[in-house]
C-alpha cells in the first residue's frame, strides 16, 4: 500500500532529512514513525502526501510511484490520504460539520450524501452532537477527534497522523489509538508520526525508527 | 454480476470511492456553484468599507469613459440633426434696398439644388436679435440699425461640394457683402467630436487597465487573509478549479457591482444636464432630449466590466497557486 524504496530527500538548502529509507506497509496494517524531533517523520509524511517529491529513490502508493503523478492529478491522488494533523488544521470560521465535510465537499459529492457521511463520521468520534459549534469552542482533545473525523470522512485507503497525541492525556491518547485500531480493521493502512513512548510501548504495533533520517529499524515488518 | 447490482452496492472503500455517477455530479457542481455563490456575497457583505471602496474605484474608473462618450455622442446627434442640410447665409450690402432683394432672391431660386429661400430683413433681423439675445441697451448705442440684411439659401443636398461651388459663385454678386457656408461648423464639430471619442477610448483602456490592477491587489488580499483555508483545501485534495472559484466570484461580483453604479451615475449625470440642456436648445427653438445609454452599450459596460474583475481574479488566484508548487519546500 504505502512502499518507500532507497529514498533519499535532500533539501535545497542541504538539509538531508532521509537517508535511503526503504519500508512497506500493508492494508490493515498499523505503524508507529518514531524517532527524535528533527529524524525526518514529518518530510516522510510530506513525502506520501506529495508535498515534498523524493530525491532519489521511489515512493510508491496504491501501486502508484509518486513521481509519475502529474501536477493536476495530485488533488485525485490526496483524496485517497486521510491526514490528522498535529495543529489539526481545522476552520474556525465554521461548524465542526462543515470542517469535516471539506473533503467530501471538493470532492463533488451531493450535499445529502455529504450530511450522511458527515454524520456518521461524527457518530465514529463521539462528537456528533456537537456538529454545528464552531471548533474554537471545543476542547483539544475534541478537535482532535474532529481532526480525525475529517481525515476519514472521505473512506481513505491510508491514514497518516502526524503526532496525534501531542497534547492530549493518556485516556485520551489511548480513545485516539482505539479509533486508529477500528480503522485498520477495516483495511486501512495506518501510520503514525509520534515520540510518545509510553503510547508506543502500550501498543505492540510495528515501530519505523527514524534518526537523522536514517531508518534504524522496523523496515522488515 | 448485474447492473443493479453493482449500482445498489455502496461505494468501494479507496480510490474508486470518487466514481460518482455523472447525474449526481451535475447535481453537485451546481450545489457548489451555489454555496459559492452565497458564500462570496456573504463574505463580500462581511467587509462592506473595502468592499464598497473596491467597488466604488471600478464604478469611477467605468462611469469616466462612459458619461464623456454618452455625452460625445449626444453632441454628435446634436450636430447630426441641426439640419442634415447645407446652408448659406448672405450677407447684403447694406445699399441693396428690399426691391432688390427680391429680385436677388428670385434669381438664387434659379439656381441647381435650392429647396428654399429665406429673406431676413434689417427690420426683421433687428427683432429677432433683441427677441433672442436680449442686448436691447447694446443696440441704442448704436445711432442706426447695425445688422444687415440676410438670405438664407437652404440647399436640397448635404453635400458640401455643392455648397461651396454655390457659394463662390453667390459671392461674386455685387449685391453680395459677405457670404457663410453654414455647414463648416457642422463638419468641424464633427471631426472634433470624431477625435474627442478617440481620446475617450484610450482613456477607457487606461482606465480599464486600473481597474484590472486593483481587482488582482483586492484579490490577493482576500488570497492572504485566506492562506490557511486554501492550504487545508489543498491537503483534503481540492484541485486548482475549486481553489479558484470563490475568487472568481468576488472578482465577477466586483466587476458587476462596480458596472452597474457606474451605469446608474452617468444616467444620473445625464438627468442633472437634461434641465440645462432644455434652456440651451429652447434658445434655438430646438426641443432637444438628452440620449441615455441604450441596451446594447448598458450590456457592454456591464460585459466589459465583469470580464475585467473575473480576468482579474483569475491573475491574481494563478500567479498565487503558481507560488504553491506542491513540490517546493514548505517552511
Amino acid at each position: 500500500m504505502i512502499q518507500f524504496d532507497q529514498v533519499t530527500k535532500k533539501y535545497p538548502n542541504g538539509h538531508q532529512a532521509l537517508s535511503q529509507v526503504s519500508f512497506a506497509i500493508e492494508p490493515g496494517q498499523i505503524a508507529f514513525l518514531t524517532g527524535n524531533s528533527g529524524a525526518g517523520k514529518s518530510t516522510l509524511l510530506k513525502l506520501i502526501m506529495l508535498l515534498e517529491k523524493p530525491s532519489q529513490g521511489s515512493v510508491i502508493v496504491n501501486k502508484q510511484n509518486v513521481a509519475h503523478i502529474k501536477r493536476r492529478h495530485v488533488p485525485l491522488y490526496r483524496r485517497q490520504i486521510g491526514m490528522v494533523h498535529q495543529n489539526h488544521q481545522l476552520l474556525f470560521d465554521r461548524s465542526v460539520f462543515d470542517n469535516v465535510a471539506l473533503p467530501l465537499v471538493v470532492s463533488g459529492y451531493q450535499p445529502k450524501e455529504i450530511g450522511r457521511r458527515v454524520r456518521a463520521a461524527l457518530d465514529k468520534v463521539g462528537l456528533l452532537s456537537k456538529e454545528k459549534l464552531n471548533p474554537i469552542n471545543l476542547s483539544g482533545g475534541e478537535q482532535q477527534r474532529v481532526g480525525i473525523a475529517r481525515a476519514v470522512v472521505n473512506k481513505p485507503s491510508i491514514l497518516l497522523a502526524d503526532e496525534p497525541t501531542g497534547n492530549l492525556d493518556p485516556d485520551l491518547s489511548a480513545d485516539t489509538m482505539d479509533l486508529f485500531m477500528q480503522f485498520s480493521r477495516v483495511g486501512v493502512a495506518v501510520l503514525i508520526a509520534s515520540h510518545d513512548l509510553a503510547l508506543i510501548e502500550r501498543y505492540k504495533h510495528r515501530q519505523l525508527a527514524l534518526d537523522k533520517g536514517r531508518l534504524l529499524s522496523g523496515a522488515l515488518g | 454480476m448485474g447492473r443493479n447490482n453493482m449500482e445498489s452496492r455502496p461505494p468501494k472503500r479507496g480510490a474508486s470511492n470518487r466514481q460518482v455517477f455523472w447525474r449526481d455530479n451535475i447535481a453537485a457542481y451546481f450545489a457548489q456553484h451555489r454555496a459559492v455563490l452565497s458564500d462570496t456575497l456573504d463574505r463580500l457583505w462581511s467587509t462592506p468599507l473595502s468592499t464598497l471602496m473596491t467597488v466604488a474605484v471600478v464604478a469611477v474608473a467605468i462611469a469616466l469613459p462612459s458619461g464623456l462618450y454618452v455625452l460625445l455622442a449626444n453632441v454628435q446627434q446634436v450636430a447630426k440633426n441641426w439640419d442634415g442640410n447645407a446652408q448659406i447665409s448672405l450677407f447684403l450690402k447694406d445699399s441693396v434696398d428690399p426691391s432688390q432683394a427680391q429680385n436677388l432672391l428670385a434669381k438664387i431660386e434659379q439656381q441647381a439644388h435650392i429647396s428654399r429661400v429665406e429673406y431676413i430683413s434689417k427690420e426683421d433681423a433687428l427683432i429677432e436679435f433683441e427677441a433672442v439675445s436680449g442686448y436691447t441697451e447694446l443696440l441704442e448705442e448704436f445711432d442706426e440699425n447695425p445688422l444687415p440684411s440676410v438670405i438664407v439659401v437652404y440647399l436640397d443636398s448635404p453635400a458640401l461640394d455643392v455648397a461651396e461651388h454655390l457659394k463662390q459663385q453667390v459671392i461674386q454678386w455685387d449685391e453680395v457683402q459677405f457670404a457663410q457656408l453654414d455647414a463648416e461648423w457642422v463638419r468641424k464639430l464633427q471631426s472634433i467630436v470624431n477625435l474627442a471619442k478617440s481620446i475617450v477610448i484610450a482613456l477607457a483602456v487606461g482606465l480599464a487597465l486600473a481597474v484590472f490592477l486593483v481587482v488582482i491587489n483586492t484579490i490577493r488580499l482576500a488570497i492572504e487573509n485566506k492562506k490557511n483555508e486554501i492550504e487545508i483545501h489543498q491537503l483534503v485534495g481540492a484541485t486548482n478549479s475549486f481553489i479558484r472559484r470563490p475568487f472568481l466570484y468576488i472578482g465577477a461580483w466586483f466587476g458587476l457591482a462596480g458596472g452597474v453604479f457606474a451605469i446608474f451615475s452617468v444616467e444620473l449625470l445625464l438627468l442633472s444636464l437634461q434641465a440645462s440642456v432644455t434652456d440651451l436648445a429652447n434658445q434655438y427653438q430646438s426641443q432637444y432630449l438628452i440620449q441615455g445609454m441604450d441596451f446594447q452599450s448598458v450590456l457592454f459596460i456591464l460585459m466589459a466590466s465583469v470580464s475585467l474583475g473575473l480576468s482579474g481574479a483569475w491573475i491574481a488566484v494563478e500567479r498565487h497557486l503558481a507560488g504553491y508548487e506542491f513540490f517546493a519546500p514548505k517552511p
